[in-house]
C-alpha cells in the first residue's frame, strides 16, 4: 500500500497526462455514436445558442445576397406550378380507370421540405460540419438529405430538439450515392480533404465516356435524396490503371463558403424502405 | 491566490476570440490559425504542469463543441500543456523560475520564436493528424500543419509585439 502511495506520488504528473488524454481519446473514438454527438457537439443547446445569437449579427451582413437567392428559387418555382398546371388538364382529362389506379400515388407526395438555416459551418477542416437552427420537434432526424438551392449540401448526422448537426459532402466521412446525367452511370461521391470547391466521384466503370461539364445528380437510390438534385459538373476525368474506374473531379454546385439557407428532405416512405433493407 | 481574475478573463477572453473570430476565418479552405495557444504560452513559468493541464483540457474541451472535433483540441492541448515547462526547462536553463512569464524582452526574439514555434509545431502536428484520422491524403494534411503553423507563430509574434511597445 504503500509504495503504491508513493508510485501514485512519484508519477502523478504522467498519471494526470495519460488520465486526461484518455479521455480525450475516447471522447474522439465515441463521437460517432449518436447520443453523445449530440451532447458533446454544436448541436447542444449551449452552443447551439450561442451560434445562434452570432448568427443573427452576423445574418444581416449578407442579407441581400440571401434575398437574391431565394427570389429567384421562388422564380423557379412559380414557373414549375405553372407547368403543372398546364399539364393538369391533360391528366384529369385521360380516361376514368386510369385516374382511379393512379389516385393514390398521385396524392401521396412522398418528400417533403423543411427550411433552416445554417448557424455555423466550416470549410477548412478534413471533417466540417453544418450547425442548422431545426431539430427533432421540426421533425428533423438523422440521416435526412439537406439541400440547398444550388444542389445537396450534406446529410443529418445528428439532432437535439432544436439544433440539427449535417455532414456536408464536404467532409471526408460523407459518401452519396450519384449519377452523371447523359449515361446514367452511377457512383459514390467522397471528398478528399482538400478544395472546399470540388470532391472525388468514384467506382464510375472505366468504359463510361464523361464528358468535362456535364451535370452530376443525386441517383435516388436510397431514401435520403430524391433523383436528379444537382451536385455539380465534371471538371477532370482520369482512369485509375489498377482498378479500371475512374476518378471524376467534380465542381460543386453548392458554394459551401457562403452557405445560409437550406431545406431539410423528410422522406415519408423512410421507415417502409428501411424495413425493405 | 494573489490574482486569480485576471487568468480567468483571459481565459474567456481567448476562447470568445478563437471560436467567434478566428475558427470562422476561412481562407482558400487551408487556414484556421489556433489562437487560444497564447493563454498557454504566457502561462507563469512557476505554474503547475498539473492545473495547467486541467486548464488544457477545459480550454480544448470547449474549443472541441463548437467546432465539432471531439476529441481533437483536448488531446493536443493537454499534450501542449505536458511538455511545456519541460520545452521551457531545454530552451531557457537560465531562467529563474520566480519570474513570471516568458516574455519576447526576457529572453530575446530569437528564443521566443522557438519557443513559440516549437509548441504551436508539436499542437498543430498532433492536432491535424488526429483530424485526418489516418494517413489519408496527408499531403494536405502536412500543407496543413506547415501553414497553420507558420500562421499561428505569425499572430502569436505580433501579439507579442504589441504588447512588448
Amino acid at each position: 500500500m504503500e509504495n503504491l502511495l508513493q508510485f501514485i506520488k512519484r508519477f502523478s504528473l504522467l498519471l494526470l497526462f495519460l488520465a486526461l488524454e484518455t479521455v480525450a481519446i475516447i471522447m474522439l473514438v465515441q463521437f460517432n455514436s449518436y447520443q453523445r454527438s449530440v451532447l458533446f457537439s454544436s448541436a447542444n443547446w449551449v452552443s447551439g445558442g450561442f451560434y445562434q445569437v452570432v448568427d443573427a449579427v452576423g445574418g444581416y451582413f449578407n442579407l441581400r445576397e440571401v434575398n437574391q437567392s431565394l427570389s429567384a428559387e421562388n422564380a423557379a418555382l412559380k414557373n414549375e406550378i405553372e407547368r403543372l398546371k398546364a399539364q393538369q388538364p391533360a391528366l384529369v382529362s385521360s380516361t376514368d380507370s386510369m385516374l382511379i389506379t393512379t389516385a393514390d400515388t398521385a396524392y401521396w407526395q412522398p418528400y417533403t421540405y423543411v427550411a433552416a438555416h445554417v448557424i455555423q459551418h466550416s470549410i477548412n477542416k478534413a471533417q466540417n460540419y453544418i450547425t442548422l437552427n431545426k431539430g427533432t420537434d421540426d421533425g428533423i432526424l438523422p440521416d435526412m438529405g439537406v439541400v440547398s438551392p444550388d444542389g445537396v449540401v450534406g446529410i443529418v448526422k445528428s439532432a437535439s430538439r432544436h439544433y440539427a448537426m449535417v455532414i456536408p459532402i464536404i467532409n471526408v466521412q460523407s459518401r452519396i450515392s450519384c449519377r452523371l446525367d447523359s449515361t446514367q452511370n452511377f457512383g459514390s461521391l467522397v471528398w478528399d480533404a482538400s478544395d472546399y470547391r470540388t470532391a472525388i466521384l468514384q467506382e464510375v466503370p472505366g468504359h463510361a465516356t464523361v464528358k468535362i461539364g456535364e451535370t452530376v445528380s443525386t441517383s435516388g437510390f436510397s431514401a435520403i435524396f430524391p433523383s436528379n438534385i444537382p451536385v455539380g459538373k465534371v471538371a477532370d476525368v482520369t482512369l485509375i490503371e489498377e482498378s479500371q474506374f475512374l476518378q471524376i473531379k467534380v465542381d460543386l454546385s453548392v458554394d459551401f463558403g457562403k452557405l445560409a439557407e437550406v431545406n431539410v428532405i423528410q422522406f415519408a416512405g423512410n421507415t417502409e424502405f428501411k424495413a425493405l433493407q | 491566490m494573489p490574482s486569480v481574475l485576471p487568468y480567468i478573463l483571459r481565459f474567456v477572453a481567448v476562447l470568445l476570440l478563437q471560436v467567434l473570430l478566428f475558427n470562422n476565418l476561412d481562407f482558400m479552405g487551408y487556414l484556421s490559425p489556433y489562437i487560444y495557444l497564447i493563454f498557454f504560452l504566457r502561462l507563469p513559468v512557476s505554474f503547475k504542469t498539473s492545473y495547467s493541464m486541467l486548464l488544457g483540457f477545459l480550454m480544448g474541451l470547449l474549443v472541441d463543441i463548437f467546432a465539432n472535433t471531439m476529441g481533437v483540441h483536448t488531446f493536443a492541448c493537454v499534450l501542449v500543456c505536458f511538455v511545456r515547462n519541460g520545452w521551457i526547462g531545454m530552451l531557457f536553463s537560465t531562467l529563474n523560475a520566480q519570474q513570471d512569464e516568458v516574455s519576447a524582452v526576457r529572453v530575446g526574439w530569437l528564443d521566443y520564436f522557438k519557443y513559440v514555434v516549437g509548441l504551436v509545431l508539436l499542437h498543430h502536428t498532433v492536432l491535424y493528424m488526429l483530424e485526418a484520422f489516418t494517413f489519408f491524403a496527408f499531403g494536405y494534411t502536412l500543407l496543413r500543419i506547415v501553414l497553420n503553423t507558420v500562421c499561428t507563430t505569425g499572430f502569436v509574434l505580433c501579439y507579442e509585439y504589441l504588447r512588448s511597445k
